[in-house]
């Protein structure tokens, strides 16, 4: 298990290193840039922008820029924000908590509406509850998710005034309860998508182990009903759903660019599309890499989590 | 499982009811909440120009714009002028402003304030170690003297027309940043000191400022009349609409156009109309596409323009029709230019005079084999817009010339211009409270060099819009200006369309909101508001 993971590790970090540059490249080819954001005001004049320009270091040559940047990344220094001149790593880590509170409350919420809706369908496959299950997923993978959060705002907040529709405390509040009421629709949302594809995986996982003559042999000991489902049928099928978890978890930190805007919660998703408005060069470098990190990172970590539940790997 | 879920889900609901409706406390003098669609960088006014509104608060300057854009005294005594003896003209064509300041007014923490903050401010500008956003007119200082502890004697090395808003932005307090590196001063930077009617409490990054009013403000104890202001930082438009509707917030500022229906029919929300000192043209890019060289067919562009009927369809009324840069808004305005109503025939009948035909009959005039075709770019996002340039598309092809439309992001769109990348754009410009042309209409005022980019060239112009900048007795200011307004409109350079109308969301309840045209925001008056 050792060395092999070892070798894993050591494959990532050339990837990483390619990914940098390549983003990097990127980043410094959309028309704009940093100084962009000044243009508008008619008091900033050329000598200005000159001025501005030498001083974030815009004037040297792109793979200087790159060099200085990459050294400073790999000793600690990820620099100071283009916007507000503080340092680059308080202001990702200051909204660290945030994310992970809603990805953490999102993965949640997702597999426990991914599980239910993919095993009854399997067990009642083509019949009435199949049917409304698979409806619910297929209109869950449907969803244009921007437009389902505003429409959960629209139905809970202000419609029903049932929930507060953005934000993550009621200013001045801020106890557990407060701060779970704020989570709920921001955590739907970003769990909708991800809880219906799950559940078709799962419903296609179980249908299939269903099938298995080790399951026949279970019945024919006479083990049924509940026993036969949780005990004998769903522990393969989520195996693989499992990795797919792991591999999408990453993807909903992606996600969170999408519903941070929407539900104004202040996390990295959101500081994010802030960074990129301003192109805030060295603040999105790090939400670039501190994302690339967790992709593979997540990956490292289905590969190593799956001999852990299935001992036919292991071997 | 599923039924411990369940009874999360219906646990959480319940308390969620227990709370009533969602939104948060009713706005009142203990509690205005602001929603602010994006986060200030800083809040040190030198070094940021966008969203003042929150640093207006808390930070001071020797004067400011009022609702009518006229210029007002706020920590001077009054205004310099020449009238006044405020303001000397030497005669080696350099000129000196001596600032009065009130006496008096301290900072919050109780230091005095003083000349030499004045003095300290223009040096720690005009120093090379920090970066503020602009150095304009402080690089044209030579020196400031402080006779005295309230008189500060500022010398220009040329004569410098906007000198009255040279301190609009506030001033560095010595005291806290003398010796330090200002770029890099977070202290100050997320929490600056000031003098006005509002401190800095609490700044929780991606979610909210907390303001609160200090003690013992200058104007007397009984301002400012409310406690707290909450500016919440909620960037999705949709999303700030709907917290006005909760009650979530209770005021937005300069909210879309294309909600003004959606917002005018919340309860409890009035709508303030402030007309902008900013307009919507279209930019004629001279250097790109040849046809707009010639002053006939911008003419003809604009004739084949309905104003009028996008000012009453798309615009609902809300932004009116007009013919130049300086809107009526600005003492500078001049009534008497050329104007060009909508005449569809008039407009053709210049193509054709100007050599531009329909030989082939597909509809798109051409002149020396070159079809009078272009690309007109505006940001995307922008609902109202977006309905224009397909209005304009359409009424430019009534006539034989064909516009296509592209839509680009709004941080691209500005490399876009600044490079001269383009044929014709459909913007606005924030013109500055001091009506300033020559950045805009001088012929060597073209990027990187300023904000020519129709690239226009007409001696007249250049020549007048420059004697207005070296000139500060305002009645001849005034006079050149128009005249510079009135060359304009005769040689079009660009294509006039509205006057911007500013829309603000404000609580019904809330009294002395006035509204203002220019950056300053809305709050420059915030010292006055209150709800009875």
């Amino acid at each position: 298990m050792g060395v092999p993971l070892i070798r894993r590790v050591a494959a990532a970090l050339p990837l990483l290193l390619v990914i940098s540059a390549g983003v990097f490249g990127l980043l410094h080819l959309v028309p704009g840039g940093p100084l962009a954001v000044y243009l508008s005001n008619p008091d900033v004049r050329t000598e200005d922008l000159e001025r501005l320009r030498r001083s974030l270091g815009l004037d040297q040559p792109l793979w200087r820029q790159y060099i200085q940047w990459l050294a400073g990344f790999l000793t600690g220094d990820w620099g100071y924000s283009y916007s507000d001149g503080r340092p680059v790593l308080v202001r990702v880590l200051e909204r660290v908590p945030a994310t992970l509170e809603l990805v953490s409350a999102s993965l949640l919420l997702a597999m426990l509406a991914a599980v239910p809706l993919g095993i009854t369908p399997a067990l009642s496959r083509n019949r009435w509850p199949d049917r409304i299950a698979s409806s619910l997923s297929f209109a869950g993978l449907a969803l244009p998710v921007f437009w389902f959060g505003l429409v959960l705002q629209l139905v809970f907040s202000l419609g029903l005034g049932w929930l507060p529709s953005s934000g993550r405390t009621t200013v001045g509040d801020g106890a557990l309860v407060d701060r779970l009421v704020h989570l709920i629709l921001p955590a739907t949302m970003l769990a909708a998508v991800h809880a219906a594809a799950w559940s078709r995986y799962l419903r296609a996982a179980v249908h299939d182990t269903w099938r298995r003559p080790f399951v026949a042999a279970a019945r024919a000991r006479g083990v049924g009903g509940r026993a036969l489902v949780w005990q004998h049928a769903l522990r393969p099928a989520l195996l693989p759903v499992i990795t797919i978890v792991f591999l999408d978890a990453a993807l909903m930190v992606a996600g969170t660019v999408v519903t941070e805007s929407v539900f104004a919660w202040p996390g990295v998703g959101s500081l994010f599309t802030e960074a990129l408005a301003r192109r805030d060069y060295t603040v999105l470098m790090a939400l670039l890499m501190v994302a690339s990190t967790t992709v593979i990172t997540l990956n490292l970590v289905a590969d190593i989590v799956y001999p852990l539940i299935d001992p036919r790997v292991r071997a | 499982m599923t039924r411990a879920l369940c009874l999360v889900m219906i646990g959480s609901l319940a308390v969620a009811c227990g709370r009533g409706p969602a939104g948060g406390p009713a706005a009142s003098n203990r509690l205005l909440v602001v929603g602010y669609d994006r986060e200030p960088d800083t809040l040190n006014r030198f070094s940021t120009h966008i969203l003042e509104d929150i640093q207006t608060c808390v930070i001071e300057g020797l004067t400011i714009t009022d609702d009518r854009m006229a210029i007002q005294p706020l920590l001077a005594a009054e205004v310099p002028t020449l009238a006044n003896g405020g303001v000397t003209l030497l005669e080696d064509g350099s000129m000196d402003v001596t600032w009065k300041l009130r006496p008096g007014i301290q900072w919050h923490d109780g230091t005095p304030l003083s000349s030499a903050d004045v003095k300290f401010t223009v040096d720690a500008i005009n120093d090379p170690s920090y970066n503020p956003e602009s150095t304009d007119g402080f690089d044209r200082i030579s020196s400031v003297d402080t006779p005295d502890a309230l008189t500060a004697i500022v010398h220009y090395r040329e004569i410098y027309a906007p000198y009255a808003l040279q301190f609009t932005r506030g001033l560095l307090p010595k005291h806290v940043l003398q010796g330090r590196d200002i770029d890099r001063a977070t202290d100050y930077n997320r929490a600056p000191l000031g003098t006005g009617p509002y401190r800095v409490a609490e700044w929780k990054s991606g979610e909210y400022i907390r303001l609160e009013r200090v003690p013992n403000y200058w104007r007397g104890a009984q301002f400012p009349k409310i406690e707290q202001i909450l500016f919440r930082f909620v960037a999705n438009t949709n999303t700030r609409i709907n917290q006005l509707k909760s009650g979530e917030v209770h005021l937005v500022a300069m909210f879309p156009w294309d909600k003004h229906r959606e917002v005018a029919a919340i309860p409890g929300v009035s709508v303030h109309r402030t007309p902008g000192n900013a307009y919507e043209h279209v930019t004629l890019n001279q250097r790109r596409v040849a046809a707009f060289r010639d002053v006939n067919v911008r003419k003809a562009l604009m004739h084949a323009i309905d104003r009028d009927g996008i000012a009453s369809s798309i615009l609902e009324g809300l932004a009116p029709v007009t013919h130049g840069p300086i809107q009526e808004v600005s003492w500078a305005h001049a009534k008497d230019v050329t104007t060009y109503a909508f005449d569809a025939a008039k407009a053709r009948a210049l193509l054709e005079g100007a050599g531009w035909t329909d030989a082939n009959g597909d509809g798109i005039r051409e002149k020396d084999g070159q079809p009078l075709a272009f690309t007109l770019i505006t940001q995307a996002g922008f609902a109202v817009r977006e309905s224009v340039a397909q209005v304009l598309q359409r009424q430019f092809r009534d006539v034989g010339a064909d516009m296509k439309v592209q839509l680009v992001d709004g941080t691209s769109i500005s490399g876009l211009w600044f490079e001269g990348n383009f044929d014709a754009m459909l913007h606005w410009w924030q013109m500055p409270a001091d009506p300033e042309l020559a950045l805009f209409f001088a012929s060597d005022r073209v990027p990187p060099r300023g904000r020519n980019i129709n690239y226009f060239e007409d001696e007249a112009t250049t020549e007048l819009v420059y004697a207005a900048d070296r000139t500060v007795d305002q009645a001849e200011r005034t006079r050149l200006l128009g005249d510079a307004q009135r060359r304009i409109a005769d040689l079009l350079p660009e294509l006039p369309l509205y006057a911007i109308t500013k829309l603000d969301a404000v609580p019904a309840g809330l009294q002395g909101f006035k509204g203002n045209p220019t950056n300053t925001g809305v709050f420059w008056n915030v010292h006055e508001w209150e709800f009875r």
